[in-house]
């Protein structure tokens, strides 16, 4: 008896062990997401262009210093002479940098700068980076600064200079702007294209249709896609849909309307199996009484079948923006590699996903910014899972009553 | 006739008109549908097979590539022609193997958990747990490869003196690939250990079978069946996965890699790799590679599915 005591308290213990692994590879998972990316994460990510502008300009015409007034706070440092407050921070992409945080009204510089390049007037911006500044100073001597010696050197570089030979500008950058509107498009056109799909072959089966071994098949046939994986089809989208828009857009290899189509024909059995499952549980009665009363199968259909086939409509699709939001083998095929700001139909763009890629497979590897987007991926799904659950519930309650 | 009956007779004529346009426009796009999977394996078949009758003309010479020696080769690519996917897919199968010797026996003991012992409380946010993770996109399951599980494998392989090349070895895919098929495994054998005769479980604790005996001999046995099921998902799964293994296996040029260590290559990081070219042999290829992860996926499935059945008839 003691024995089996043993044995039987042995394997719980195993049991309990393996089940905690679970939630211990989740915590590590979140963990490692948040520790990395928890910093770089802030709403001017969102909203920045991933590539920087830079800007070369100069000051040329001897300038005698004005005497502003400005309190600093702790990590600033306040020119009175130019009347600009430098400050040292970190860029969106989490290196240090050295940003403008005041300029007077007065300052010459906020409108006086020359771009190098075209010799137009560059007006100064609040949140403009330094990143080196060669000065001439009024005994004739060259001095310079950069990133490298802080905010303060560059400070007091500028306080004895007179004429400004060359300075480098960059603005924003860093940012998943560009991404977040192209995922948010992909989403957009692959539902167009998939619902209606889905939506008519699953009233097709399970309305429809004879039950003879045609329909069978292409029941078959339709689950059988469903355990293809991602990367087959990204292939085929590279084989089919990438010539196919070449043709009729005008795109020059990857496309988002490919990663649209791709999308839609491997989310397409997953569309159909959620939405039959609803359609198949609503009570004949219901259909047949609508018949009875000599509204035609059309009519039928569009105004009994499918607004009783709702909640499964919603869930595929929410489960369909979870899928899009997740996939990358797929979209790296059809629609490339290349982080864009602007995002344009027929060209190839990013997605979250396959931003997270790119930035992993650069030399040095930007893995801060890459778990801030994992973290945006997260929280995605995490809000997509939670409503799953809520249009389950709302809809049992609402069947209830 | 009167008047109103011919326009009811018109309406209904329309109406029926209706009906049939709606059904044919439905009954074609389901064809359309299903019609994917064909699409799909023909313009692979096609495109994947014409390195080997097709003859490509590179730097002014025309070469073909050798079917057999593709199968078999050692070696990725030897110039100008040679290509090798025999290793891959031996270090495919050899991935899974040993990911599928983690996953199964963590799903199965947190699956018996979940249903059988764990309190509800506790049940409920298990499970919770698990479908978290079966949602987690796989370029998370990458990134978290890249920071966390390539830092562990290293640390590992410093325990044994060996050195790895950053991590980047058959460990780390076989533990991010165990990590990713887990939760597949884990909710169908929920699923099939709570559809268990409650009868069975009884009798077998009014014979004097202890909770736990009852667990391990009585509701795993008859649970069987649904969790194979959910093995054989979890197999398809993690042969197909691409991008997570991508970022953890360090592109092996030959192999086989058995060592734990030593960097590797699967077939879809094969495919993944040098999706920039878009011309030429080096790009048809990966079509090849492609054609031998579909065949070797659906082998897969015929045989684990013929074991499935034997399984199913012995416990009868």
């Amino acid at each position: 008896m003691s024995k089996r005591k043993f044995f039987d308290g042995l394997l719980n213990g195993i049991t309990y062990l393996f089940s905690s692994l679970g939630i211990v590879i989740l915590a590590l998972i979140f963990v490692f997401i948040f520790s990395t990316g928890g910093s770089t994460l802030s709403f001017d990510l969102l909203s920045e262009d991933y590539y920087s502008t830079n800007y070369v300009v100069r000051y040329s015409s001897p300038y005698e210093g004005g005497n502003y007034v400005y309190s600093p706070s702790d990590n600033e440092y306040f020119s009175s002479k130019w009347g600009i407050a430098l400050e040292d921070t970190t860029s969106i992409e989490g290196t240090d940098a050295i940003s403008i945080s005041y300029i007077d009204r007065e300052s010459p510089l906020i409108d006086g700068l020359v771009n190098v390049s075209n010799s137009n007037y560059h007006h100064l911006e609040i949140g403009t980076y330094i990143s080196t500044l060669l000065v001439n100073t009024e005994d004739g001597r060259v001095l310079s600064s950069s990133v490298r010696n802080g905010a303060e050197k560059m400070c007091e570089t500028l306080n004895q200079a007179q004429t400004i030979t060359n300075m480098n500008l960059s603005r924003g950058g860093g940012g998943i702007k560009g991404s977040l509107i192209s995922t948010l498009y992909l989403i957009l056109f692959t539902l167009i294209l998939l619902l209606p799909l889905g939506i008519a072959a699953a009233i097709y089966l399970s309305i429809c249709a004879k039950d003879n071994k045609i329909t069978r098949a292409l029941k078959t046939l339709i689950d059988m896609s469903s355990g293809v994986p991602s990367i087959i089809f990204g292939l085929v989208g590279l084989l089919i849909f990438v010539p196919m828009l070449n043709g009729i857009i005008g795109s020059d290899g990857h496309s988002l309307i490919a990663g649209a189509l791709t999308m839609t024909i491997m989310l397409l059995p997953t569309v159909i199996s959620t939405t039959k499952e609803t359609i198949d549980v609503i009570p004949k009665k219901i259909i047949n009484g609508s018949l009875a009363l000599g509204a035609s199968q059309t009519q039928t259909t569009f105004k009994i079948i499918l607004p009783n086939a709702i909640p499964g409509i919603l869930t595929s699709t929410l489960l369909a923006i979870g899928r899009i939001i997740g996939e990358s083998a797929a979209l790296i095929f059809v629609m490339g590699t290349q982080i864009q700001d602007n995002i344009i139909l027929n060209q190839g763009s990013t997605t979250l996903a396959t931003h997270i890629y790119n930035l992993m497979g650069l030399e040095n590897p930007n893995t801060s910014l890459a778990a801030a987007i994992a973290i945006i991926i997260l929280i995605a799904v995490l809000v997509l899972n939670i409503l799953v659950k809520l249009v389950g519930l709302y809809f049992k309650k609402k069947g209830l009553k | 006739m009167n008047n109103k009956d011919i326009t009811v007779a018109k309406s209904n004529r329309v109406r029926k008109g209706f009906d049939i346009f709606w059904y044919r426009l439905f009954q074609i796009i389901t064809i359309l549908c299903a019609s994917v999977i064909i699409f799909v394996i023909i313009f692979i078949l096609i495109r994947g097979l014409t390195p080997f009758f097709q003859s490509y003309d590179i730097d002014g010479q025309s070469y073909r590539v050798n079917l057999g020696e593709f199968l078999i080769g050692t070696t990725w690519f030897t110039s100008p022609n040679h290509y090798g996917v025999g290793y891959i897919i031996i270090n495919t199968i050899y991935c899974v193997i040993l990911s599928l010797l983690i996953a199964v026996p963590m799903a199965i003991f947190s699956s018996l958990f979940i249903t059988r012992i764990a309190p509800k409380p506790i049940s409920k946010f298990l499970s919770i747990v698990v479908e978290l993770l079966a949602s987690i996109p796989s370029i998370i399951y990458g990134l978290f490869g890249m920071g966390y599980i390539t830092a562990f494998s290293k640390w590992v392989a410093e325990l044994f003196n060996v050195q790895t090349a950053g991590g980047l070895s058959t460990l780390s895919v076989v533990l991010v690939l165990a990590f990713m098929i887990y939760p597949t495994i884990t909710m169908l054998s929920v699923t099939s250990i709570n559809a268990v005769d409650k009868n069975i479980i009884n009798g077998s604790l009014a014979l004097g079978a202890s909770k736990t005996q009852t667990n391990f001999k009585v509701v795993l046995t008859s649970a069987k069946n649904g969790i194979f099921a959910g093995i054989i998902l979890g197999v398809g799964r993690a042969m197909g996965e691409a991008t997570a293994i991508s970022m953890v296996s360090g592109n092996a040029n030959s192999g086989p890699t058995f060592s734990l260590f030593d960097i590797t290559n699967t077939l879809t990081t094969a495919i993944l790799r040098g999706f920039n070219d878009t011309v030429g042999l080096d790009y048809d290829i990966r079509f090849s590679v492609g054609v031998v992860l579909i065949l070797l996926i659906v082998g897969v499935n015929i045989i684990l599915n013929a074991v499935k059945k034997r399984i199913g008839e012995k416990s009868r």
